[in-house]
């Protein structure tokens, strides 16, 4: 297959080497009147990794993949493709002569053309156009649906055909925005593997733009979590979820619930008692990361908890208690144990937990 | 603009239906009673009203006048409308009368209604009359042309020194009438090498009177085939505007006589009398006085003065009168001499 | 003539009889022979005459019919390019003042061809205006004789270029923007991006428009004639001319043959699309920056304003003051009632003929294969073709029969009826497009929701229409304002509209008068067109 081919002897030079960097972003910025939607966003990925941006709505990521593409100008701050400066104070090159693949959350796949032709759009070359073609047919798995307009295919067909039209011209980078959203639940997933599957048997470079933690962590090789137009940490999926390098990491990513508590030594006391912390946290006053799944309930007439609520989940529960403290804490059980609301709990710990210099002003 | 936001979008639309419907529905229910006489004036609204509403005072008839599209128009309008017509029509072009006549619509006016009138202006068997007249004159741009320049026929327009100077309407009515009443005087072969002689020597062709008027102001043309009125009315508003008027000379067809006609139909039966009242009013000496002073037209009932200097009375002229009879007929043959000449495109 | 329409109906319409609700199916079939009655009564009255054949055999046709066709031809192409260009600069680009120029852009569209092309005579011409006091003291002492076939199109694009204009704009602004951002992505140029994925998208909305000016060519006589151009139009006002009635409908039959075949032509391209539209919903708007291109873009609109729509207007002006200087007539009381009757004349006009096409609409849209619909859509379109005074003719003619109320007949139903069988194709594009953009499963949802057929149409289909079906009304709405034959020879005794008013006081030579009468219809139409077209457009853009 030409896309692999062609990608992989571009791999081959630099095998060995440091991984080539195919996307850099420095420093970028872009401000809408008052409103920063990126601030000071720096971004490296590196041939053939699939990275998500990952933030709620509104927190620029979207922006960041428009920059990118060249959809917008940055106010400050620069963009390299390949090395290249695409977008800096001084230059600013065409989305068009940029070489990066937009797959869109409506697809926006031409309603007048058919799925071949929608496909072979961005191929140049006429003479290899057909064959190209031929090719992402076989790679989606749509090689029966050439002639179909989009408007006679499913969302996921719809969406493959979206993708085999970008990785045609073998774009440096493919970016996509909120690429699962459109799907049902039910679809999703498998949709997700089929994705991932064809862009790594692509050997493409790609970013996608989700708000969805469970679609970055299961999706992306590092995952760039965004917030008020700042990203605040990128990491593999586990190393994001097991070391949050700040609060809103912790709680975007996976459920967290958040105590008060003071460092000592090894330990922090806690409204649970002393509870093992990773090391290198702050010292003094902080706040304990409770990761539901990390915490232990036991029948106890004498626990210092309540049980308030249970969410069946079928492959799990979670159950809330009310510490005597006041705070409340989510505990992530197997699903044959057995809690009934009002019944007495004590609240354990089985790892240690990540901790934060609490904020002086947000004392309880 | 502020204040026209503030007012809500939906409330201003509200009103403003609300009045549009009520005032359709007044509108709509007019009074059952009727006029007592229905007037179709091919003739504009701005010259026959003042006359109009003159006659409504002093004869205490109501009187309910049309004013629609041009006068040949109107009278297939007229013929159209079968049992529906009106009971008088007042036409600007003499065509129009001598078709309606033709299609036997028209009913003898009575002898005393046109006393006074002299006989080349009304029909032999009084089924219309003439109530003013129009001249055809070549209008020239003063700055462009001096008084010797002149020319003494309208013939003479096919010389070397008219060469892509004149303008003319081909399309026009007045024109159309015009070549028509050549034919009856010079047969249609001489008046088919005028028309040739006149492309040839690079006439250019205009949509009307008014048009040619405009170009010869702007000096486009210097020198155009119209009728008297238009460069007279012109004058009142712009007095600065280089043009003037030159009347052929006597008796040349170039300056014949156009009449706006008068005529009951026989839909007018019901309202004769008010009819016959109608038209002597307009042949009375104020109403002549009217036509001569206030539409630039010539009175046709002798001893009225025009009120205006420049052209000569119109018992000075001598020059030919458009033949009504059969006109309609004829008017093919007309513009197919016209189209055949080359004046048009 | 009714009766031999109906007459069609059994045999070939019953097979998709069941296929939808009768009452529409018969409101088809009864509007459509409304939109008949001037062809059924030109066929008629040839028929019932001398033969047609001979007719058309002695009014040299060939000639005239060619240079109509070219003319209606190169003016339709002429404006859809200049019309869609326009739009995409207004709506795509980062030109200076576009605000403001999408706001004037459509007001051309408000001349009565007659006053347009005249005042553009007077203003542009050898000698003109802008010759006397722009370019003469820079020393052009000639500018050219404004005539002929060249000018004839240059004159009909400038006032007719808005039918494409607004159309294409609505259109543009409703698609999203990931279309064309994919196709720069994709390796496409802004430019090709364009004509290789925003044309098509809009094709259909351009094809509508330049349809009507293609009919409206057919049909345009004022322009035409004060430019000299002889098209079959001008054959049939010397048929009238020479009191030749008959030959006048046997032209007027050619016209429309014409028409329907056009808009078989078009009819045929446009049903292949109409499927493969996308309405795409984007947060933000694109605007390509025009670099380089800005000034020069910034003179070409300008350029096309100043022609269509200032020159003319400053000749209206000039006409007013100075009339009114040396102590003209203004008969100011009389403009009130014109006014009036002009708006409410339009405003019925365009309220019925919306109502009156949407039956067709969704007989298009929801079966368009249906023998009823073809007859009834093309009935509607082809009534534009007729020249305004025919139209009057045929109806003079039909309301004067015995068998008509006399009381119907010259009243301002009779007006308004006529107004809505010229104009109704004006409308029915927006109302079928508007009715397109109608989800059915709405309609589904509604109906299981247990709404009526008639609560569905008023609390669903309406609102949802509402814009499209506005943006249609005003543009039958500014036809009628404008209109002169058909108002002349059906208006109700001593009623009068501004547009008579100009007509009649320009051609006494009134200039004060006529100018004065054309700046307030011109105004009136400038704020209707904006209330009804362009600010629905631009509330949908934010």
């Amino acid at each position: 297959m030409q896309a692999r081919g062609h990608s992989t002897s571009d791999q081959n030079g630099i095998v060995g080497s440091v991984a080539r960097s195919v996307v850099s972003v420095r420093g970028l910025c872009k401000t809408y009147g008052e409103e920063t939607a990126v601030d000071r966003v720096d971004l490296e990925v590196t041939a053939g990794e699939l990275v998500a941006l990952l933030g709620p709505s509104g927190c620029g990521k979207t922006t960041t993949l428009r920059l990118i593409a060249g959809f917008d100008r940055p106010d400050g701050g620069e963009i390299l493709l390949d090395g290249n400066p695409v977008a800096s104070a001084s230059v600013f090159v065409a989305p068009e002569r940029r070489r990066v693949g937009v797959v869109f959350q409506d697809y926006a796949l031409f309603p007048h053309l058919s799925v071949a032709e929608n496909i072979g759009f961005g191929v140049r070359d006429k003479a290899a156009r057909a064959e190209r073609v031929g090719a992402m047919l076989d790679l989606v798995g749509l090689a029966s649906k050439a002639r179909r307009k989009p408007h006679e295919l499913s969302g996921g067909e719809q969406q493959r055909v979206a993708i085999a039209r970008v990785l045609a011209p073998d774009p440096a980078i493919v970016l996509l925005d909120e690429p699962f959203s459109n799907l049902d639940a039910a679809l999703r997933g498998r949709v997700r593997e089929e994705v991932r599957d064809i862009l790594s048997a692509a050997g493409a470079t790609s970013i996608f733009v989700t708000h969805d933690q469970e679609e970055a962590l299961s999706v992306a090789d590092r995952v760039a979590v965004m917030n008020s137009g700042r990203i605040l940490q990128c990491d593999d999926p586990s190393t994001l979820y097991e070391h949050p390098a700040d609060r809103f990491v912790a709680t975007f990513v996976g459920d967290a619930d958040l105590l008060p508590g003071t460092s000592v030594g090894a330990m922090v006391d806690t409204p649970l008692g002393l509870v093992a912390a990773v090391s290198g946290g702050p010292t003094g006053s902080v706040d304990v990361v409770l990761r539901p799944e990390h915490i232990r309930l036991r029948l106890d007439g004498s626990g210092g908890a309540t049980v308030m609520r249970i969410v069946f989940l079928g492959h799990d529960q979670v159950v809330e208690v009310r510490l005597d403290s006041g705070e409340r804490v989510r505990a992530r059980l197997r699903p044959e144990a057995m809690f009934h609301a009002g019944e007495r709990v004590s609240v354990n710990v089985n790892q240690p937990v990540v901790t934060f210099a609490s904020p002086v002003s947000a004392t309880i | 603009m502020k204040t026209f936001r503030s007012i809500p979008f939906r409330s201003l639309v509200a009103v403003t239906s609300l009045a549009v419907t009520a005032s359709f529905f007044a509108a709509c229910g007019s009074d059952e009673s009727g006029p007592d006489l229905v007037v179709y004036s091919g003739r504009k609204e701005e010259l026959i009203v003042p006359l109009m509403e003159r006659f409504e005072k002093e004869s205490g008839l109501d009187v309910e006048v049309r004013f629609g599209p041009d006068s040949a128009e109107f009278a297939l309008q007229i013929d159209s409308e079968g049992d529906r017509g009106p009971d008088v029509f007042i036409s600007q072009s003499p065509g129009a009368m001598g078709f309606l006549d033709e299609q036997g619509r028209l009913v003898a006016i009575d002898e005393s209604s046109i006393a006074g009138v002299p006989d080349e202006y009304h029909a032999a068997d009084n089924h219309w009359v003439g109530t003013s007249a129009r001249v055809r004159v070549l209008v020239y741009n003063t700055d462009n042309v001096t008084a010797d320049e002149l020319p003494e026929s309208v013939f003479d327009l096919t010389q070397d020194a008219f060469k892509g100077r004149v303008g003319v309407a081909p399309d026009n009515s007045s024109f159309i009438d015009f070549v028509t009443t050549l034919r009856d005087l010079e047969g249609d072969d001489a008046t088919g090498a005028f028309l040739e002689g006149l492309a040839a020597n690079g006439a250019r062709d205009y949509a009307d009177n008014h048009a040619i008027l405009e170009a010869v102001a702007r000096g486009e043309v210097d020198f155009g085939l119209i009728n008297h009125y238009y460069n007279e009315q012109a004058l009142l508003e712009v007095p600065d505007q280089p043009t003037a008027n030159h009347l052929f000379a006597d008796g040349d067809p170039g300056s014949m006589i156009l009449m706006t006609t008068v005529g009951i139909l026989k839909t007018g039966e019901d309202h004769r009398d008010a009819a016959e009242k109608l038209i002597s009013f307009m042949l009375n000496e104020e109403s002549q006085t009217y036509f001569a002073t206030e539409t630039l037209e010539y009175p046709l009932v002798g001893g009225i003065e025009r009120g205006l200097d420049g052209l000569p009375a119109l018992n000075e002229i001598h020059a030919p009168t458009i033949d009504l009879a059969s006109l309609g007929a004829k008017f093919k043959t007309t513009q197919k001499l016209i189209s055949d000449s080359g004046l048009i495109g | 003539m009714a009766s031999s329409v109906d007459l069609e109906l059994p045999v070939r319409a019953r097979r998709y009889w069941r296929a939808r609700p009768l009452g529409l199916s018969i409101a088809g079939w009864i509007i459509g022979a409304l939109f008949a009655t001037p062809l059924a009564y030109l066929l008629w009255g040839n028929a019932t005459r001398s033969g047609f054949i001979t007719t058309i055999r002695e009014a040299d046709i060939p000639a005239p019919l060619f240079r109509t066709l070219i003319l209606a031809t190169s003016t339709a192409v002429l404006s859809a390019f200049l019309g869609t260009t326009l739009a995409w600069l207004l709506a795509r680009t980062d030109l200076p003042g576009r605000r403001v120029f999408r706001k004037i852009a459509p007001l051309p569209l408000v001349f009565p061809s007659f006053i347009g092309a005249f005042c553009f005579l007077a203003a542009f011409t050898d000698g003109g205006l802008v010759e006397r006091y722009f370019l003469g003291p820079l020393g052009v002492e000639k500018l050219w004789r404004i005539e002929g076939f060249g000018w004839s199109v240059v004159v009909l694009v400038l006032f007719t270029y808005p039918y494409v204009y607004l159309p294409a704009l609505a259109r543009i602004s409703a698609l999203g923007p990931s279309l064309e951002e994919s196709a720069r992505s994709l390796g496409r140029s802004p430019l090709r991006t364009f004509t290789g994925v925003v044309l098509p998208q809009i094709s259909g909305a351009v094809g509508a428009g330049t349809m009507l000016v293609f009919l409206y060519c057919l049909s345009e006589f004022g322009a035409v004639s004060l430019l000299r151009y002889d098209t079959l139009t001008r054959s049939i006002y010397l048929a009238t001319q020479s009191f030749d009635r008959q030959a006048a409908f046997a032209l007027s039959l050619v016209l429309a043959a014409c028409a329907l075949v056009a808009i078989g032509a078009e009819r045929h391209w446009a049903r292949r699309r109409v499927l493969t539209e996308a309405v795409g919903a984007g947060r933000h708007v694109i605007i390509y920056s025009l670099g380089r291109m800005k000034m020069p873009a910034v003179v070409g609109v300008v350029f096309v304003l100043v022609l269509s729509l200032f020159g003319p207007l400053s000749v209206l002006v000039q006409w007013s003051v100075r009339g009114i200087q040396n102590g003209s007539q203004v008969h100011a009381g009389r403009i009130w009632p014109a006014l009036l009757n002009t708006a409410r004349f339009g405003i019925f006009g365009a309220v019925i003929a919306v109502a009156i096409v949407l039956p067709i609409a969704y007989l298009s849209v929801r079966h368009p294969r249906a023998v009823v619909t073809r007859f009834s859509s093309a009935m509607a379109t082809s009534a534009f073709a007729f020249p305004g005074l025919i139209i009057g003719f045929a109806f003079v003619s039909v309301a004067a029969s015995s068998w008509v109320p006399s009381s119907l007949y010259l009243s301002t139903e009779l007006l308004v009826v006529a107004y809505v069988v010229h104009f109704g194709a004006q409308a029915l594009r927006s109302a079928e497009v508007a009715v397109g953009g109608v989800p059915r499963r709405l309609d589904d949802a509604g109906r299981s929701l247990g709404a009526s057929t008639l609560r569905r149409f008023l609390r669903i289909d309406l609102p949802l229409m509402k814009s499209g079906l506005a943006a249609g009304g005003g543009l039958v709405l500014l036809s009628i304002m404008k209109e002169l034959p058909l108002t002349l020879l059906l208006i109700p005794n001593e009623q009068d509209t501004l547009a008579l008013r100009v007509w009649s006081a320009a051609d006494s030579l009134y200039y004060a008068q006529a100018g004065l009468f054309a700046l307030v219809l011109v105004a009136a139409s400038g704020v209707l067109t904006w209330l009804l077209t362009i600010r629905p457009l631009e509330r949908s853009r934010s």
